[in-house]
């Protein structure tokens, strides 16, 4: 067991490397100047350009840069953003909890939605319910995330007032709250995004949980439990439920990949200051520190996540303990 | 599982109940919440670049006066008081100011005329390398004669003396930056993320998740703000924003853009509409120069017959009820409507297909071989027509210019980039045309930033001598007849020289939260007035109470 996860944390490793490479290679392929908002104001000045460029080693030849970025990396130096000079760990470690928060919302909403409804429709297999279900979960399914956050931000917030519609919490009060105001205050500002980057995945979950469920259902194990004299719901709670946990546990893994791919849009239109919308507007400018601190990021986010629905996977059945 | 559900009818109860309370300012109130497009990076004044440092520097530091909402630029009267409590001209090139002894830095210290003085060698220290020296160059000296009298003297006589000391030059701290090299002054923490200035409102945070939090300096010398904070928040998508607005989540933003936006800010309760003139003309503008060796001439865009075709084929009243749908006036130069020239003539290009094709013919460019697109010498009339793909207004552009010159058989290819690709093309002149938009200042003299050879925004390489020579007689004008004539001079100039098509210029449009009065919004600089904002009695809102 040990040996395993010795082997998947140096692919981790290799994987992180790889990807941090890729993007600075891509960056450098793609047009446009990542330094557009200084030079921008030089204007045709070529002594300000000059200065801007050296100010940021720009003038040195790529692998040069490639090599400096990689050794100050290992050194745990992400370098500066070129937007707006500050560090880029601290542009990150101010918006990695509100992305963690809106994760942990919308992963509520995909796995606490997605798991009622595919119990629901399990023990209610080929009823109108069952149905009804599936056809409200495919087409949550193949709505776009960035229609729904908006869709529920025109209605929910503009037209109806019940939500905020920007931001993980109100800046021009939160200083000033306590902290139990400061949790409701966050709490408030995450429905919406929480729900819109949710619903897709727990449509997503419901139709896994459900084949999974009844997979378990039909097992004689089940039927023994049943002809044993355990009620019904015992036998949900403490035989079904957890022999379909695997399915929930791998898809757990699957699906840290897909929110952070989600929370780019969702940040966008809520303006969540998370690393989705940071690497973004990074992206635009072709702010190379703060992508490549982003690629790092994000590989290693992708990559723990995984790790850690095989660790899950370990725990929760023995059975694979004894595999290599 | 039953205290769960009671803990969250609790806490939704507390919410609703919180929100349903009625707020009252027992004290100082206010908080106006801006919502920027992009981060600012500085408050350096003369190296600002991102359009939503200006509102920032307007309320942290000070002029010596302040144009009134006539932005009369000319002369000695069309100013108020600000740092200096008063001017007297002692000749045709000597002002002296009296500063206001009241004036106070944010820390506390006195604010005197080594203060201005300094401003003025940082504003043209060549390491600065400030967008405005330009603008000041005609300024030879500024002196202190005492710790509140500053004498400037001007290399000659001219209109617009008071307007370059004054408009240009924001006030800068010599004891905070005196020991700092002038290059690095920009990215200085002090003007990054601790600026201490004089103006109505001082730095309260600079967040790294780009909030900036002002608040109110009480002892301001022109009196206490109406408004106790300001909050920038910047929101990127532009969508989000006018949610945010429409919402009461913010209160103010700039530039609502087209037509379904101020459609839906005024069908909104909680926000209205506030037009002002517009600083801002847009332009489809030529390369004078070829992108792929930028000391020859363009092989199209050098001929004046070809660019005087091309003005003759636009439709401008028609581009601009595509664009702005009745929200924009027609541009007939880079002068826009916030310019006090109502008087100039300035002449126009009518669309006329008939001569337009005229001119390309006697420039040798026919339909040779019946395909619909002209040619000449086994060449067809093909370019290209570059905007950033982040403006929805520059797009409808595009595609009505594109469809009135391929009407006309040129053959158009339409490149959409975005922004930080459309800057770099600029700066290295690698495109043949391009859909731009241009602040000016409001004085005329604000060509110049875009029309003279060398000039910054001078994108196009655009030259043209005797335009130039118009501009300086313009700028060194000692009578209004004198000015006049010289700014005719000038754009006569440059419409014979068909330099640029001018389009639109676009009505501007903000978004105001319903509950602040005496909202004024000066075309040039919309945050001048900010300080003496109210919010209405009444209408508070909880964060108009944060710290009464």
């Amino acid at each position: 067991m040990l040996g395993g996860i010795g082997r998947r944390l140096i692919l981790a490793v290799l994987t992180v490397f790889l990807v941090v490479s890729l993007t600075f290679l891509l960056l450098q392929i793609a047009p446009g100047n990542p330094y557009a908002a200084y030079i921008e104001g030089c204007g045709l000045d070529p002594n300000c350009l000059t200065v801007v460029q050296s100010r940021w080693q720009a003038d040195e030849p790529v692998y040069r840069q490639y090599f400096a970025y990689m050794d100050r990396l290992v050194h745990g130096d992400f370098g500066n953003s070129i937007s707006n000079g500050r560090p880029v760990l601290a542009l990150f470690a101010a918006a990695l909890p509100n992305t963690i928060i809106l994760g942990l919302g919308a992963m509520a909403v995909t796995f606490g939605l997605g798991v009622v409804l595919g119990t629901l429709q399990a023990v209610r297999a080929g009823t109108i319910i069952d149905h009804a279900t599936s056809l409200i979960t495919l087409t949550a399914f193949s709505i776009p995330v960035y229609w729904l956050g908006l869709m529920l931000a025109a209605v929910l917030a503009e037209r109806l007032g019940w939500f905020p519609s920007l931001g993980a919490y109100d800046p021009s009060m939160y200083n000033q709250m306590t902290f139990a105001q400061q949790v409701a205050n966050r709490l408030h500002h995450l429905v919406l995004p929480a729900i819109s980057l949710g619903i897709v995945g727990a449509a997503w979950i419901a139709r896994h949980h459900r084949a999974a469920m009844l997979d378990v259902l039909t097992s004689d194990f089940v039927r023994t439990a049943h002809a044993k004299g355990i009620s019904r719901s015992a036998v949900l709670r403490r035989h079904v439920m957890r022999n379909a946990l695997t399915t929930l546990i791998t898809n757990f893994g699957l699906y840290v990949p897909i929110v952070l791919s989600g929370v780019v849009l969702v940040e966008a239109v809520f303006d969540w200051d998370g690393i989705g919308q940071l690497t973004a507007n990074a992206v635009n400018r072709r702010d190379y520190p703060l992508v490549a601190g982003a690629s790092v990021l994000t590989a290693t986010g992708v990559v723990l996540g995984n790790l850690l629905a095989d660790l899950l996977q370990l725990v929760a059945d023995p059975r694979q303990r004894s595999r290599p | 599982m039953r205290r769960s559900i009671a803990a969250l009818v609790t806490m939704t109860t507390a919410i609703t109940v919180a929100c349903a309370t009625e707020a009252s300012c027992d004290g100082y109130c206010g908080t106006l919440v801006v919502l920027n497009s992009s981060d600012p990076n500085t408050v350096f004044q003369p190296r600002t670049s991102v359009i939503d440092e200006q509102p920032l520097v307007e309320q942290l530091f000070v002029r010596l006066a302040e144009l009134t909402p006539d932005l009369e630029t000319a002369g000695d009267s069309g100013f108020v008081p600000e740092l200096a409590s008063r001017w007297i001209r002692e000749d045709e090139v000597t002002l002296v100011f009296e500063l206001n002894p009241a004036a106070r830095w944010h820390d506390g210290s006195p604010l005197t005329a080594e203060d201005v003085v300094f401003t003025f060698e940082v504003y043209r220290d060549p390491e600065v390398s400030a967008t405005s020296a330009v603008l000041v160059e005609r300024i030879e000296s500024v002196a202190a004669r005492d710790d509140h009298t500053v004498v400037v003297r001007y290399t000659m006589p001219y209109l617009e003396q008071l307007y370059d000391v004054a408009h240009h030059l924001f006030i800068l701290p010599k004891h905070l930056l005196d020991t700092i090299p002038r290059g690095n002054i920009a990215t200085h923490p002090l003007m990054t993320q601790h600026p201490i200035g004089a103006g109505p409102y001082r730095m309260e945070r600079w967040g790294d998740d780009g909030t900036i939090e002002l608040v109110a300096d009480t002892n301001f010398f022109l009196g206490r703000p109406g408004i106790r904070r300001i909050v920038f928040r910047t929101v990127s998508d532009f969508g989000a924003k006018l949610t945010a607005l429409a919402s009461g989540d913010g209160d103010f933003v700039e530039f609502l853009g087209g037509l379904p936006a101020i459609e839906r800010i005024e069908q909104s309760t909680q926000a209205r509409v506030v037009s002002y003139a517009s600083p801002v003309y847009n332009y489809l503008g030529f390369n004078f120069r070829s992108p792929a060796d930028t000391t020859q001439p363009h092989p199209l865009f050098s001929d004046v017959r070809v660019r005087r075709a091309l003005s003759l084929l636009v439709d401008r009243a028609a581009v601009n009820d595509a664009v702005t749908g009745g929200h924009g006036m027609v541009a007939q130069s880079p002068m826009t409507p916030m310019i006090r020239l109502t008087s100039v003539a300035i002449p126009a290009y009518e669309q006329d297909t008939a001569r337009a094709l005229q001119l390309l013919r006697d420039a040798g460019w026919t339909d040779s071989n019946g395909d619909g697109v002209l040619d000449r010498n086994g060449r067809t009339f093909s370019f290209e027509m570059l905007y950033p793909s982040t403006s929805g207004v520059r797009q409808t552009t595009a595609i009505s210019l594109e469809e009135m010159f391929r009407n006309a058989g040129l053959d158009v290819d339409v490149n959409a980039v975005d922004f930080s690709t459309y800057v770099e093309q600029q700066q290295s002149g690698s495109f043949d045309t391009f859909i731009n938009s241009q602040f000016t200042t409001p004085s005329p003299s604000s060509v110049k930033t875009a029309w003279i050879a060398g000039a910054t925004f001078n994108w196009g390489r655009y030259h043209n001598p005797r335009f130039e020579a118009a501009v300086k007689r313009f700028e060194n004008a000692t009578s209004p007849n004198d000015r006049q004539q010289a700014l005719e001079d000038a754009f006569t100039t440059m419409h014979e020289d068909a330099a640029a098509i001018w389009l639109y210029y676009l009505n501007m449009n903000a978004g105001v939260h319903t509950r602040f009065e005496n909202v004024s919004l000066r075309p040039d600089s919309w945050s001048v007035t900010v300080w003496q904002w109210r919010v209405r009695n009444g209408a508070w809102e909880p964060r108009d109470l944060v710290g009464n």
